[in-house]
């Protein structure tokens, strides 16, 4: 599970893999939720889409923290996290990485 | 998914459970003013979050929201004479105000002191926007009345109903945020029902089929975006505020009425499904409130007499094989207000969350049922008031829009989603 700023982090199937360099995690899932802190760089955020993208993939996204950013910064990731994402959650608080986890039976 | 105990914690709404404290933490609506028209008219029995109520409007035109069930032997107050001041049981003559204080036991000597003795439970129960809410919390924690925009528009500008939903509350409230069904159940209505055919929108609608959802926790509960391809690269926007407990608001469509919905509990099996459209800058046409009383749009006809929708469950919702094979409508029930009460009731009383599988789409549902777990375990262990109590939370508007792909909505539509009165919604 992610624990730091400026890294998108994938958590790939029933097991969770946990790796700044997102690709090799996505090859492997079934199902993609990613945990994109705010704040983290575009750049990041554009390999992971490029990685599911090429992979077929369409991942949940859960950003946390946005609030603690500003606006700038998130506009980018954001852009290049809809190029791929099903789904983009926004919350304040990492606790709902598990709740996500949980529901989606991941 | 959902375990066993948060199904039940969710779904269960009456007294000393969770989330019926949760509730019981805010104004809901109650009746119709319709229902109780003037002074000294017949009272309404109503069972509110598995509570049996009785409410009327005395001699002097107020309201009172009293137990339904005469202290002395049990009888139904419904069976009572509202007169001068109070509502007195036929059976003895016991006799009660508005605020359930026993006010005359004919057989007793006023010296006996046991009138002053004999209180019924009752709560507040005040008019406001053409509904009677009322608070069913602790006195001393009773919030600010309801500021809702649609409740507090000039009476010219709103319409609101209600119909009786035969499931749970939070089925009703999931169907309300999955906006993911509209492009499939409702596709036969959108350029048919004259209070959604039209707009902009609605060609976006039918012709993105795979919308794509952003989630955003906010003060009060959520917003729920959804978005699809429009011209440029651009992206139009739909959305959905969820205010806590049950209050959501369908995104508008041209220069239609906005409508939405609160999702009250009846008990754990039966929920009241609120209604209304709203306009925030222009009286409502005569065609547009015809067209809600004739059960268009959001709105139901009803079994005369009764709030119960003509199509219910008894009758198959009128299901029309012939017009879902010709497309006319997509599940052969006719009326976007049925249409998805036959499905969340079809799910049964109180749908086996365990059993589930949630897809990417369902992430509005998710946050919604973690928003409210986690705002009942707040009360309930710190006494921390719930989101959407406060009136800064209802304030709020739902949006339809479109803007560049790079844009976080919930910035850039950030006036758009808020109430301000005199200014005319955001839509396409």
């Amino acid at each position: 599970m992610s624990n730091g700023a400026d890294e998108a982090h994938c958590l790939g199937g029933a097991a969770s893999a946990n790796t700044a360099a997102p690709g090799e995690a996505v090859i492997e899932a079934n199902l993609v939720v990613a945990v994109a802190f705010a704040g983290a760089t575009a750049d990041m955020a554009a390999t992971l889409a490029e990685v599911c993208l090429a992979q077929g993939l369409r991942p949940t996204v859960l950003v946390i923290h946005m609030a603690r950013h500003d606006d700038g910064a998130a506009s980018p990731m954001l852009k290049e996290l809809r190029r791929s994402a099903a789904m983009i959650v926004v919350a304040e608080s990492d606790a709902y990485v598990g709740d996500m986890l949980d529901a989606l039976q991941a | 998914m959902l375990r066993k105990e948060q199904n039940d914690q969710l779904t269960q709404t009456g007294r000393g459970t969770p989330m019926g404290a949760m509730f019981r933490s805010y104004w809901l609506p109650a009746l119709l003013a319709e229902e109780l028209p003037e002074p000294g008219c017949p009272p309404v029995r109503l069972k509110l979050l598995s509570e049996r109520l009785l409410a009327f409007r005395d001699s002097e035109g107020k309201l009172g929201l009293i137990d339904e069930f005469c202290a002395h032997r049990g009888v139904s107050l419904w069976f009572g004479r509202n007169e001068d001041g109070g509502i007195r049981c036929p059976y003895h003559g016991w006799k009660y105000d508005r605020h359930g204080q026993c006010i005359d036991i004919p057989s007793e000597p006023a010296s006996s002191g046991m009138c002053d003795r004999i209180k019924l439970p009752s709560y507040p129960l005040v008019e406001r926007g053409g509904v009677l809410w009322t608070y069913m919390g602790e006195p001393a924690e009773q919030p600010p009345l309801p500021e809702y925009e649609f409740a507090t528009v000039p009476a010219e500008q709103s319409f609101t109903s209600k119909r009786l939903q035969e499931s749970n509350w939070l089925q009703a409230l999931e169907g309300g945020i999955d906006s993911s069904h509209v492009s499939f159940l409702h596709s036969g209505s959108l350029n048919s029902d004259p209070l959604f055919k039209g707009s902009k929108g609605n060609q976006y609608n039918l012709n993105d089929i795979r919308p794509v959802f952003e989630v955003i926790e906010n003060e009060g509960g959520l917003l729920i975006g959804v978005r699809r391809n429009a011209e440029d690269g651009n992206y139009y926007w739909r959305i959905t505020p969820f205010v806590m407990p049950c209050f959501t608001m369908v995104p508008p469509r041209g220069d239609h009425p906005i409508h939405g919905h609160f999702w009250i509990p009846i008990d754990d099996e039966a929920c009241w499904a609120w209604s209304f459209d709203y306009h925030p800058v222009r009286p409502l046409r005569d065609t547009e409130v015809r067209a809600m009383r004739d059960g268009h749009g959001i709105h139901v006809s009803y079994v005369p007499g009764t709030y119960v929708p003509t199509a219910n469950k008894s009758n198959d919702y009128l299901m029309d094989r012939a017009a879902q094979k010709a497309g006319v409508t997509y599940s052969g029930v006719s009326g976007i207000a049925m249409q998805d009460a036959s499905l969340q009731e079809s799910m049964g009383p109180i749908v086996d969350r365990t059993k589930e599988n949630l897809v990417s789409t369902d992430n509005g549902i998710i946050m919604a049922r973690m928003r409210l777990l986690r705002a009942s375990k707040a009360l309930s262990e710190k006494g921390s008031a719930p989101p959407g109590a406060n009136p800064e939370h209802q304030k709020i508007r739902s949006a339809a829009l479109v803007l560049p792909p790079d844009q976080p909505y919930q910035i850039a539509a950030a006036d758009a989603l808020r109430a301000t009165p005199g200014k005319a919604q955001t839509s396409v």
